[in-house]
């Protein structure tokens, strides 16, 4: 059931400061032969991160041994940096992604990079897209479109958990919205939805963030996911595990998706020093 | 607003290289000889459920004792790799692996780690159910370990419990009880009539539900230890008892292996009039300890028991 498996790619865990104001943990997977390209990896939020963490793992190895100096790292709260979960805003994601940006610029010493986000994180990259000059390329998969109706998603976990511990609901969606933007705090699954994070993310209008994003994009959608339409960018639907959920079967390296994604990002990946 | 996340750390085991987090006291060492191990879960990363491994480090750290969280292999960071089926591999089998000590090796190798790293002679295993179970495949037997923190400790294999039938009783009473509510309601009746029952779980569980009643009539609870209980946790376990191990099992009351653990190991103690290892229970709180007001229960009884172990040590040693 188990074996040891040669991994040939040179790994390097990193502490860096983000402009959030705590030191965020990284890995950078180091390029295995030339150097074609830098991707920054941006995890999905919370429970999702933890689900999916070996898989962007797997995936950062992947591409590093396809020619690309790739970062994996975790944000402000989450994972390995420093900071608390619930002090995380939507803000301090931006500003860790830039951060992280920032990091592999300077140890590659490139003027270009690609961002690749699963979730939220695609969410987030999609949003540092637009306003930050460097990337050049984007990879989405599933990317919240929605933030509004994201947060209610989560709420719904508390609610299932309410029926769980109370077998009534004591608080609806409306009512616990409303106990976060007065203050209080509201737990998924221990995960502790704050005010600031809650409010931004409510203000955040994306309409338009994914044809606005610089560079060239794919954006990876299950066959059943709403999209709207999209300028210039690559749609691609296939069939893969909801990785990002807890799983009953275990996939380490869901194949479609992650040649799909090394393949797009080979024929178009000309980033330059 | 800052954390100090510690020192990120790697070591080699087997061919595989493990990635880690090593955090140094952050008060004056005052239990300078024993260092703490946390190990994973089960197939997630170090940081733990809900970062339940981050929080107890921390909390662990402040009291003085350097800790050490890895990724065992195949998990999280480190090299190693489970064969996969292409349609993938049913997570319980996984965890089947994991009890029957895959990662020992591992934990064996961090004990070495840690006394290199922090200059500790002693080291206390713990985790939150696959790490409880390496936690005590590891240590047992292990001469630097002297306790072992094990919090929803699955006692048999997860293979023993993919039937309904072979779920601890108390689980299959309060399954029973939730279908015969359900009687009375209307969706539920709905749900029955469109075919979206489980009924697979439903017919499990109310014949298993007759079956329990026809043996509590007939039979009496035998004091030996559950047959379904996993052979390499009874013996892992009686070496550390004969090793002189402290144990505490943590166990949350809203989880299914606290029931097992209840109706197949707590039975076998009842005749003696010391149970070899401290056993504490979180009300109302799920596996994963998932609510921040359950974790401060659970860091007010580790806390003083981490004392209490390492002053005892010290006081043997003397």
């Amino acid at each position: 059931m188990f074996r040891i498996s040669e991994n040939s790619v040179s790994e390097e865990q990193v502490m860096f400061p983000s402009s959030s104001g705590v030191d965020l943990y990284g890995v950078v997977y180091h390029a295995r032969d030339e150097e074609k390209g830098a991707i920054v990896i941006c995890h999905p939020d919370g429970d999702e991160r933890t689900w999916s963490h070996r898989i962007l793992v797997n995936l950062a190895r992947l591409l590093a041994s396809h020619g690309y100096t790739v970062l994996r790292f975790d944000y402000m709260g989450q994972g390995e940096s420093e900071g608390e979960y619930e002090q995380g805003t939507l803000s301090t994601r931006v500003n860790d992604t830039r951060s992280a940006i920032e990091l592999l610029l300077a140890r590659t010493h490139r003027t270009e990079v690609g961002l690749l986000g699963l979730r939220l994180g695609g969410t987030l990259a999609a949003l540092v897209g637009t306003t930050h000059s460097a990337v050049t390329h984007l990879v989405l998969w599933e990317p919240i479109l929605d933030l509004h109706a994201h947060l209610y998603n989560l709420l719904r976990i508390n609610i299932s958990f309410q029926m769980v511990m109370h077998k009534t609901v004591l608080k609806n969606r409306e009512q616990l919205a409303e106990e976060i933007l007065s203050g209080g705090m509201v737990s998924i699954n221990g995960f502790y939805l704050a005010k600031e994070f809650f409010r931004e993310s409510m203000e955040t209008k994306l309409e338009g963030i994914f044809q606005r994003a610089n560079g060239k994009r794919l954006i990876v959608l299950l066959p059943n996911s709403s999209f709207p339409a999209d300028g210039d960018g690559t749609v691609l639907r296939l069939q893969f595990p909801v990785f990002w959920k807890e799983p009953k079967v275990y996939h380490s390296r869901p194949k479609t998706v992650m040649e799909e994604t090394l393949k797009w990002i080979t024929q178009h990946s000309t980033s330059t020093r | 607003m800052k954390r100090q996340a510690g020192e990120p750390i790697s070591f080699t085991v087997n061919g595989c290289r493990l990635y880690g987090m090593l955090r140094y006291p952050s008060t004056e060492a005052i239990h300078q000889d024993t260092g703490i191990i946390i190990l994973n879960p089960g197939l997630t990363d170090r940081s733990g459920p809900q970062r339940l491994y981050v929080k107890l480090a921390e909390r662990f750290a402040a009291e003085g004792y350097p800790v050490l969280r890895f990724d065992a292999r195949g998990v999280g960071e480190s090299d190693g790799e489970w064969e996969e089926k292409n349609e993938g591999s049913p997570i319980r089998d996984l965890f089947v692996e994991i009890q029957k000590g895959v990662w020992v090796p591992d934990a064996r190798a961090a004990i070495d780690v840690m006394m290199s790293r922090t200059g500790v002679q002693r080291v206390i295993l713990g985790g939150l159910c696959g790490g409880a179970i390496t936690a005590l495949l590891a240590g047992a037997d292990h001469p630097r370990v002297t306790g072992l923190v094990m919090m929803g400790t699955p006692v048999t294999l997860s293979s023993a419990t993919a039937n309904v039938q072979d779920l601890p009783d108390e689980i299959l009473a309060r399954d029973a009880n939730l279908y015969l509510k359900k009687l009375l309601s209307p969706s539920a009746w709905l749900r029955l009539l469109t075919f979206t029952t489980d009924y697979k779980t439903l017919w499990g569980v109310l014949v298993s539900r007759f079956r329990l009643r026809v043996k509590a009539s007939s039979s009496r609870m035998s004091q030996a230890m559950n047959p379904k209980v996993n052979s390499l946790f009874l013996n892992a376990f009686e070496a550390a008892v004969s090793g002189g191990k402290r144990m505490v099992f943590v166990y949350s009351e809203n989880d299914y292996l606290w029931h097992e653990f209840k109706e197949y190991v707590l039975p076998s103690f009842q005749i003696t009039t010391s149970v070899p290892f401290d056993l504490v229970t979180i009300p109302h709180a799920n596996h994963n300890i998932t609510e921040a007001e359950w974790q401060e229960p659970l860091y007010k009884c580790l806390l003083p028991w981490l004392d209490s172990c390492s002053t005892e040590v010290s006081i043997r040693r003397r």
